[in-house]
């Protein structure tokens, strides 16, 4: 084989998928034309390409209740407000994707967790000008909370990883029957007491359901230690 | 510009305006379509519905952002596709991994299929290949976006969408050798661009 027909070869092959696909621009796909019918290993090629895209194409999509997935995404927008999000944020300050970046969800999280009104989350959004480092020294936790319903006893202590986000911290303290007592105003420890049940028995449940979460760092029942 | 794509330039600059109706058009016409990409990706439904709804979110917050640089459509897959690896990461890295280990130790063997099993044998490669290879056939044979479009969707150059289409159809030749009448994978001599 020629160095040219090599090089033909090549473009063709590469070609295939696009040309599968539609995708590839007419130019192209003349210039390869006949190579692709007359050189055997591009016609294989272009044979197998189309089996994959037809077990591609006949694989069925899973049926998901689009009007009940939107109701919970609507109530979580409504939960959040339009105030500046996270997601803004971390568009705005990549470098916040760090540990800098924590605090600031996790305070959104406990305004949510803790089911204060509106002019809580008001208070604190004035509070939270973008930097949450000061918020975080601030304190601004503590009084928040302390303005919410009665905090139930704290039974478990938790440290998540700083990737975690709202959605899904919520979706655990949910699933594990637990809201947040105190989140952390300097150090990463956050204390948990039980939604509803406070046996031992519902605490243990509720640390191994806390374990057995990737970004869970660390799930200790309190007093379970000596 | 397409009549989809002027349709969803006017629904996607109502979202930007803070109308919560056009933001709930936008979920309803697109779910579908992000259900029908995501799920080749994970079949857990928790994790569809979180990534879609995070996209969604997403969507709410960056709308006014939006610059017409590319079609909505290509703009949101994007999204998508960035919250689903996400979700992913967090969610199942472990089990995500197990799985995969699994059936790569178990590379599918045949005989002389009839087509439809030949088909299967295809479904069970391409879930051995890894996210990103799979995802970029996925949206070459399904969506039948171009390498342009998916770089954009994948954030990564063209280069690379070449390189992981490369890649996913050597190892898809290599796991299936006698596809298709095809006796002999080792005739490939594609390049990697
Ligand atoms: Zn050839």
């Amino acid at each position: 084989m020629t160095d040219a027909s090599t090089s033909l070869h090549r473009r063709a092959w590469d070609l295939i998928p696009w040309i599968i696909n539609g995708s590839a621009p007419q130019s192209e796909c003349q210039a390869v034309e006949a190579h692709l019918h007359d050189c055997p290993d591009c016609g294989a090629e272009l044979e197998f390409q189309r089996r994959v895209q037809m077990a591609i194409a006949r694989k069925g999509t899973p049926d998901l209740d689009p009007h009940a997935s939107w109701q919970r995404l609507s109530a979580r927008l409504d939960a959040g407000a339009d105030a500046e999000l996270p997601s803004r944020l971390d568009h705005r300050h990549p470098s916040r994707f760090g540990r800098a970046w924590m605090p600031w969800v996790m305070a959104a999280m406990l305004v949510q967790a803790i089911a204060l009104g509106a002019l809580g989350a008001a208070l604190w959004w004035r509070t939270a000008p973008g930097d949450s480092n000061a918020i975080a020294r601030t304190g601004a936790y503590r009084t928040l909370s302390a303005a919410a319903s009665p905090a139930p006893q704290a039974t478990i202590r938790a440290v998540f990883a700083p990737t975690m986000t709202l959605g899904e911290l919520q979706a655990l303290l949910a699933g594990a029957r637990l809201r947040v007592v105190t989140a952390p105003s300097d150090g990463d420890v956050w204390s948990l007491g039980p939604a509803d049940d406070s046996t031992r028995a519902a605490t243990d449940t509720a640390v191994q359901a806390l374990r057995a979460h990737a970004a869970v760092r660390f799930a200790e029942p309190i007093g379970a230690s000596p | 510009m397409s009549h989809d794509d002027v349709h969803d330039r006017e629904l996607l600059r109502r979202v930007a305006a803070r109308d919560r109706r056009a933001l709930e058009q936008l979920y309803l016409e697109y779910q579908r379509r992000l259900l029908q990409f995501l799920s080749r990706l994970t079949s857990q439904r928790e994790t569809l519905e979180e990534a879609i709804n995070d996209t969604f979110w997403t969507v709410w917050q960056k709308a006014d952002e939006f610059r017409g640089a590319s079609r909505v459509s290509t703009w949101v897959i994007g999204i998508a596709w960035r919250c689903t690896l996400k979700t992913l990461r967090r969610n199942n890295d472990a089990a995500a991994a197990r799985l995969a280990s699994c059936v790569a130790a178990d590379p599918p063997r045949m005989a002389a299929p009839v087509d439809e099993e030949r088909l299967d044998w295809l479904e069970q490669g391409l879930a051995t290949l890894p996210l990103e290879q799979r995802a970029t056939l996925e949206l070459a044979y399904f969506a039948g976006h171009s390498c342009e479009e998916i770089a954009a969707i994948m954030d990564c150059p063209v280069n690379t969408v070449k390189a992981r289409m490369f890649q996913a159809r050597v190892k898809l030749r290599n796991l299936l050798p006698k596809l298709g009448g095809i006796e002999d994978a080792s005739h490939c001599r594609g390049s990697q661009s």
